[in-house]
């Protein structure tokens, strides 16, 4: 987000530059991220991206021809991801009620969550959040009357939506941060997760000479030490438009203090809220009256906040200023020393030379920071003792370090510093009991271990502090989480030791040779329960964890122990896995191909937490993408279609980029949810192992730079990558549909897939996905009848799913 | 039955025979049922068309119905009703009662010349002997038409070419007739013939006044000067204006199409669209006052958006000779003046290398091939030079056009050694990137003549030797510059990296501006490349141990521990972030004293009061114009900002005393654009802000158009940006410069 309606505004009175591209050459570009996808997922693009799940596809096409583009001018781009959150944002985005204003409209006496001292947070709904939210609500109600409305004429021509599902936000990071990270790795471009807001990360590697132009939003204007920056790039004219600060405040007749002033009230990335008295404003023109208000009639935002105090109802918005001017003053950066520490950016002194005929009562005072500018040593401002009032409560070196590798998520550590995990609403909602019971379970399967394992290390003030997990459809009922147990999971767990020696040190991680790993062991006990534990300084580095492999299999193993795969107690020499254990043990030899199985560790942990069975109805129950005349016509292979379907959520399909636009079905995305919700914990669990071995020192870390941690661990971590989108499914679904309701006739079905799906532009080959897609149902159906035979499943389940695969199979047979 | 076999019947002329389940499907006649199934409407319709087609072919053609109750007809089929709902309403001429079951005889009876068949009644329609061929039906019968119906049946399965879908028959060409005017149609040839057509002269005065009676009072010499031939100086003053004439036309058309037509010179247009012949500005000229202004001040950010036809982009004559010429001496001058001056050949390494790899180059006669690792060597060393011509270039192009020419006269003794320089630079210098291939052989012609070395593309060093040698012969060095630089520029657009290429590029093109200014003296350093830069820094073990062991080598490096870290900032006062804050009072006071500061500077004509002004000669104008009126205290408050500011600015350049008390009505007038800049809210158009923020805005327009005309166009851009401040500033006494500009315009 940028400052509200301020580029607008600088196109119209052209204070915007252009360059071509070639005077970047042989530069080093920072770019902040959320900016740079901003501008490139634009509303009209992926609209239907939240009712399909997954990726947005059509980013890796952009980046790609972007990164060519780079290339040829030898432009090194440094990607700078957003980080956590500070105190403004989290109460604009909802943090603390988990929900944006939809929710908070009802409860907004209640919110009082611990870490928001002040929650005068007005229900006009602004934030992102509430706007896509509310967008998604209003998608699915449009699609619900769509459905109802065509149901006596579709037989088996899937209907498509007409209400985009995204409309004027931006896609929220989370849905491509990590695989953006993989795609960075893979391509060997540097990246970084900023501590807290991109672009002050930005601005500290300007200063420090790290990057020679800061490619992002507006907000950038407020920064005191970087005189132009470019605000966007036009590829295909090969060139770039750019914002000169001092240009731009000379022709708007103001000082830099002067435009912060109005930027805080306006509403930018460190105080998002449009305060009093701009509110009334239409959003667009805000910023032109705004600047006009100064300069008729000299209007001092801050002075009408500090009137208006008084009034309780305003009390935040004087502190919400507050709070967003002192963040612009003290921003936490991940220095060059890799730590996290403030950078100052004294905006207000900054500008006083193109300030001349400031005040005479202050003139002294001026010179001073004249002066001072001039020499270069930015006279530091005092820091105050109350930063993590307007940022958030600081954590150790080392975990902003892991942070910034993309090793972790940070929403760990966002609950950590925030005192509430939030749990926000799925995309297709997630108003079925099964997920809502799947998030109140989350607590004691996964959250409470989890925040054991990453309190432990750091400061005793994180292990006392309550953290709740605060959930958006019950915004009442909040759970306390625990993190003290006695001993601490990460003293039960440090005797689980997996080295496979230094032999192979190039082995890179996989589940495959995980499985392979113990299932070559003959006795568990012996192989990986080690008497001696590594973390103490006493231990010399060669004993110590020294490839990645080891480092991953030891947590993973760990993982597994916490999610009831194996049992294990050191005491009594105990390592054995359980019967789900013993299933995850068997995908070799069941011959499911290694890139399902981490797909498949997820399903059955979801089996496992039996929150819903695999053919069972959701409840609520969601009405299913199938006609009603399937349904009543074909009820048994309807059975048979919602099986696969639900299965075929972990199956991607090979697609190629483009924005999707066809049919949906919401049933199968509510259970992609359920799969998604316990994979995000998954990830969280194993990142929480990982952080407590290397925090303990467990790991010689001193052997890898940057790009070693990234590409051999970052890039090896399970768990990271959001699910496949659902195409594949409703592919299936769709095809099976017509197939039944056509005589059988696969080419026929084909035609409509081909049609409806526009396979010419999104799928190369599309009978081999199928085909491909068919071999992981196949595999799957092994595995069904294994879980079935060690009554983890309904027997009666797995015969279905044979015969849900068997039909597939006819289907695919040309007739 | 299915629908597609039912066709392919259909193509045998033999029998048809159409079930009444297959009409009602293909009939689409039930709406319900027919969606049922996923026929796109794209293959319904196909049926739907071949059905009708079928029927329309088979009427006069025997017919046989059974009807619903069992009874069979035949007879001719003289119409159905394709309208009807559920099925086909038959029409039958000359029916025949063929079979009936039971004892349907009084049917027989019934029968008449025709007989029609209710839709509900048609069980069957059997058609007979329908030839679906295209024979006859056009009145032609060309042994083409049937290989083709052929093929048209068959395309209902198999691909159809779009002629196959159109249905094209062969049409026969008519005789074309030449066109008559009937006899004694003598208006119509009169009113058809044009001018030069016509036989007889044609008077339009006389033919005014027969048919009016209009007598014309024109007289030729109202309008233009009796030649008196009877002066006896006639002949004298003949040659002088012969002599006039000559010299007028021997100055030469400058280029100028338009001149040149006139004058009824035949110009190679080729290339020229009518835009350029006849409508477009000539804008050549254009380029010298951008080289200008970016020379002057390279953080300009105004970028030119001429607009250049595309059939102009490749053209060498949208280039200014003198730019090219003068930007080549700039820089092989600059060259040798900062080579000359180390004095001794071999004090830098730079030079040392340079010389080197020159030997190198011209040891190895051979051609390019087998000279592959130098090539790279190479390589680094002209993007090195290059940097350096940068450098330089950029130091010598802040200051003026002219200090080039002092600097040449200089170094003048050494012409010798100058000569030398640049033969030495040519043989070194390599374009930076892939020749491609066919250009090399285009190239390679002209290197024949030169004693360069062969194995590197020859032309283009061209560009930056000739000029500079030749630079006297100014005629000769355009067209080498031009040819040089369009060659360039075709490179550089197939591999896009001529950046480096200063001179050339400034030149090419307006459009694009010099590259590398965007960081002003501060040069990208590409750390980015450098895999430390990220690898290393911003590792907190690394980084930490790096520092440990600079402090204190002697103890074991222990990475801290993480519990040490505080959930609290570091902080350096004992105080809140909200005290850090200006009181109430502070605020107030500076607030006030920055509105009266504005306040002020608009009663001193200042309102856009900035450092950077002096830079901008538009504005330093501007300040004795704009205290005039505005210090004088204007009695009308209406006309204070926005017209003093404005007033100020017209003065100098059209000084009618008109303005001054009708101002109002002129500001529509002369607006234009500024109304633009005003209405919308003050703001300025881009381009008239580029116009405004270039120093060369006012000699850009001003200097080839001459002073009335050109003294418009700089002023939209300064008129919409003081009317925004000192409309602005006036705003907190009149309360919005919206209303206060409306006014202005109204009265």
């Amino acid at each position: 987000m940028a400052i509200k309606s301020l580029e607008l505004f600088l196109f119209e009175r052209g204070l915007v530059g252009s360059y071509p591209l070639e005077a970047l050459k042989n530069s080093t570009l920072g770019i902040d991220v959320g900016h740079y996808v901003s501008r490139l997922l634009t509303a009209k693009k992926e609209q239907y991206l939240d009712a399909v799940g997954g990726f947005p596809t059509s980013l890796n096409l952009f980046l790609e021809s972007d990164l060519k583009v780079f290339a040829e001018y030898n432009i090194t781009p440094v990607f700078i991801f957003e980080g956590s959150l500070s105190q403004n944002n989290l109460i604009d985005s909802g943090h603390f009620v988990a929900n944006g204003n939809v929710k908070s409209v009802n409860s907004m006496d209640q919110n009082n969550a611990p870490g928001a001292t002040t929650n005068g947070r007005e229900s006009n709904g602004t934030s992102d959040k509430d706007i896509a939210l509310a967008h998604r609500n209003k998608a699915w109600t449009q699609w619900k009357n769509l459905v109802t409305a065509t149901q006596s004429t579709y037989i088996d021509q899937p209907p498509i939506p007409h209400e985009p599902f995204r409309y004027h936000t931006s896609v929220d990071p989370r849905r491509y941060q990590e695989d953006l990270i993989q795609y960075f790795i893979e391509h060997e471009v540097h990246y970084q997760v900023a501590p807290f807001v991109a672009w002050s990360q930005l601005a500290y590697l300007y200063k420090h000479d790290y990057i020679d132009a800061i490619f992002g939003p507006t907000d950038c204007l407020m920064l005191g030490e970087v005189d132009r920056f470019i605000l966007g790039m036009e590829f295909p004219n090969k060139d770039f438009r750019y914002i000169d600060k001092n240009r731009v405040l000379k022709e708007m007749g103001i000082s830099l203090k002067e435009f912060v002033d109005i930027a805080m009230t306006l509403g930018n990335t460190l105080q998002p809220t449009t305060l009093p008295p701009l509110q009334i404003y239409p959003s667009n023109k805000l910023f032109e009256i705004a600047l006009e208000m100064v300069l008729n009639t000299g209007t001092n935002f801050y002075l009408y906040q500090l009137g208006n105090e008084m009034d309780t109802t305003t009390q935040s918005y004087l502190e919400q200023f507050q709070r967003g001017v002192s963040h612009l003053k003290y921003m936490p950066v991940l220095k060059d020393s890799g730590k996290v520490d403030l950078y100052i950016n004294d905006f207000e002194n900054m500008n006083s030379h193109s300030d001349g005929n400031k005040l005479s009562q202050n003139g002294e005072t001026e010179n001073e920071h004249y002066n001072n500018k001039k020499s270069e040593t930015t006279r530091t401002l005092p820091i105050p003792n109350d930063v993590h009032d307007f940022i958030t409560q600081r954590l150790p070196n080392e975990y902003y370090f892991y942070k910034s590798l993309g090793l972790t998520s940070g929403k760990l550590f966002d609950a950590i510093t925030t005192g509430v995990y939030p749990e926000e609403p799925p995309l297709d909602g997630g108003a079925s009991n099964s997920y809502r019971k799947l998030v109140t379970d989350s607590v004691t399967i996964f959250k409470n271990k989890e925040l054991n394992l990453l309190t432990q290390p750091i400061n005793r003030y994180f292990q006392m502090k309550q953290i709740k997990q605060v959930k958006w459809f019950d915004n009442d009922d909040k759970t306390t989480l625990l993190n003290r147990t006695t001993p601490s999971i990460f003293d039960k767990l440090n005797h689980l030791i997996v080295k496979t020696g230094s032999g192979d040190e190039n082995k890179s991680f996989a589940i495959d040779s995980f499985i392979k790993l113990l299932n070559d062991s003959t006795d568990l006990v012996t192989d990986f329960i080690s008497n001696d534990v590594l973390f103490p300084n006493s231990v010399p580095l060669e004993k110590k964890l020294n490839n990645s492999f080891d480092l991953l299999a030891t947590t993973l193993l760990r993982t597994l122990v916490q999610l009831e795969f194996f049992q294990y107690d050191f005491d009594k020499k105990i390592l054995k896995p359980t019967p789900w254990g013993e299933i995850f043990l068997k995908f070799n030899n069941l011959q499911i191909e290694p890139q399902f199985q981490e797909n498949l560790l997820i399903l059955l942990l979801f089996l496992k937490t039996n929150v819903l069975t695999l053919s069972e109805e959701f409840q609520p129950s969601i009405h299913s993408a199938l006609s009603d005349h399937t349904l009543r016509t074909y009820p048994q292979e309807a059975n048979s279609i919602l099986l696969l379907t639900r299965v075929l959520t972990l199956y991607q399909v090979k697609q190629k980029p483009t924005n999707y636009h066809g049919p949906i079905d919401k049933k199968t995305l509510a259970f992609r949810d359920h799969l998604d919700f316990v994979r995000e914990n998954m990830n969280d669990m194993f990142e929480a192992v990982l952080v407590s071995s290397l925090t303990a020192n467990e790991f010689n870390k001193l052997q890898y730079d940057n790009h070693n941690w990234q590409k051999d661990i970052v890039a090896k971590m399970p768990f990271k990558l959001e699910l496949p989108n659902i195409l594949m499914a409703m592919m299936w679904e769709f095809f099976l549909q017509k197939y039944l309701h056509n005589g059988n006739s696969k080419s026929d079905a084909m035609a409509l897939i081909n049609n409806v799906f526009n396979t010419y532009k999104m799928i190369t080959k599309l009978e081999e996905q199928f085909d491909n897609s068919f071999k992981y149902l196949d595999q799957c159906s092994k595995l069904f009848k294994e879980v079935a035979g060690a009554r983890l499943m309904k027997s009666n389940e797995a015969t279905a799913f044979e015969d849900a695969v068997a039909l597939c199979k006819n289907a695919l047979v040309e007739n | 039955m299915k629908p597609g076999n039912n066709k392919k019947k259909d193509t045998s002329p033999s029998a048809v025979s159409t079930q009444k389940k297959g009409l009602v499907n293909t009939k689409g006649s039930n709406g319900d049922q027919h969606s049922l199934f996923d026929e796109s409407s794209e293959v319904a319709k196909q049926f739907r068309d071949r059905f009708d087609y079928l029927l329309t072919e088979s009427i006069g053609n025997k017919a046989i119905v059974t009807t619903a109750s069992g009874s069979k007809y035949s007879g001719i089929l003289a119409a159905c009703n394709l309208e009807s709902i559920d099925g086909l309403d038959i029409v039958l001429k000359k029916p025949t009662l063929v079979s009936s079951l039971g004892s349907d005889i009084k049917a027989k009876k019934d029968l008449g010349e025709t007989l029609l068949l209710k839709s509900d009644n048609v069980a069957e329609l059997e058609l007979k002997n329908i030839n679906l061929g295209l024979d006859g039906k056009t009145g032609i019968t060309t042994p083409v038409a049937t290989p083709k119906t052929e093929k048209i049946a068959k395309g209902a399965n198999q691909f159809r070419t779009d002629v196959d879908i159109s249905n094209v028959r062969a049409t026969k060409e008519r005789e074309l007739q030449r066109w008559t005017p009937d006899e004694g149609d003598f208006m119509a040839t009169e009113k058809s013939q044009t001018l030069e057509e016509a036989s007889s002269t044609w008077d339009q005065f006389s033919v005014n006044e027969k048919k009016f009676g209009i007598k014309s009072t024109y007289d030729e010499h109202f309008y233009t000067t009796r030649i008196n031939r009877n002066d006896p100086n006639y002949q004298q003053k003949l040659k002088e204006a012969q002599k006039l004439a000559d010299e007028i036309e021997k100055q030469g058309t400058s280029g100028n199409i338009h001149i040149a037509e006139d004058r009824g010179i035949i110009v190679d247009d080729s290339g020229m669209d009518e835009e350029d012949l006849y409508s477009g500005v000539d804008r050549r000229g254009d380029e010298l006052l951008a080289s200008l202004k970016s020379n002057a001040k390279p953080s300009t950010t105004v970028k030119s958006n001429k607009y250049v036809p595309p059939t102009l982009r490749n053209q060498p004559h949208h280039m200014d000779p003198a730019i090219i010429s003068s930007s080549a001496i700039k820089v092989t001058g600059g060259n040798i003046i900062s080579e000359n001056k180390s004095s001794t050949k071999t004090t830098t390494t730079e030079s040392v290398k340079k010389n080197t790899i020159s030997n190198d180059t011209k040891d190895t006669t051979k051609p390019t091939k087998e000279n592959v690792r130098p090539k790279a060597h190479l390589k680094n060393v002209d993007e090195e030079i290059k940097k350096q011509l940068k450098e330089i270039k950029r130091q010598s192009g802040r200051s003026d056009h002219s200090s080039k020419t002092k600097a040449l006269p200089a170094n003048k003794t050494s012409k010798e050694a100058q000569i030398e320089e640049l033969k030495n630079f040519a043989q070194k210098f390599k374009v930076p990137y892939d020749v491609p291939k066919d250009m090399n052989d285009v190239l390679r012609k002209p290197s024949v003549s030169l004693k360069a070395d062969p194995s590197l593309p020859p032309k283009p060093k061209s560009n930056s030797t000739t000029p500079g040698v030749a630079n006297k012969n100014s005629t000769k060095v355009s067209n080498a510059a031009n040819g040089a630089a369009s060659l360039n520029k075709t490179d550089s657009k197939k591999s896009g990296s001529s950046s480096n290429n200063g001179p050339v590029r400034t030149s090419t093109h307006g459009r694009r501006r010099p590259a590398g200014s965007f960081f002003g003296s501060k040069k990208p350093q590409n750390n980015g490349a450098n895999k430390d830069t990220f690898g290393k820094n911003f590792n907190f073990f690394l980084k930490s141990k790096e520092a440990h062991n600079e402090e204190k080598s002697m103890e074991p490096f222990l990475i801290e521990k993480p519990y040490f870290a505080t959930p609290t900032w570091i902080n350096t006062i004992e105080e809140s972030h909200k005290s850090l804050f200006d009181d109430e009072n502070t605020i107030m006071q500076e607030s006030q004293a920055k509105l009266q500061m504005r306040h002020m500077n608009a009663m001193n004509g200042m309102g856009n009061v900035s450092p950077n002004m002096a830079g901008n000669g538009m504005n330093m104008m501007s300040y004795p114009m704009m205290n005039g009126p505005n210090g004088a205290g204007s009695p009308n408050p209406m006309m204070n900002g926005y017209n003093a500011s404005g007033m100020g600015m017209y003065m100098p350049f059209q000084p009618q005393p008109m303005f001054y008390p009708s101002m109002g009505p002129m500001v529509p007038v002369m607006g234009g654009k500024d109304n633009n800049g005003n209405n919308n809210g003050a703001s300025p158009p881009p381009q008239d802000m580029t116009a405004h923020m270039g120093p060369g805005g006012y000699m850009n327009v001003g200097a080839p158009y001459g002073y009335p005309v050109g003294g418009m166009a700089p002023f939209p851009g300064m008129m919409g940006h003081n009317g925004m401040m000192g409309g602005a500033t006036n705003d907190h006494r009149h309360k919005g410069h919206y209303n206060h500009k409306n006014n202005n315009h109204r009265s």
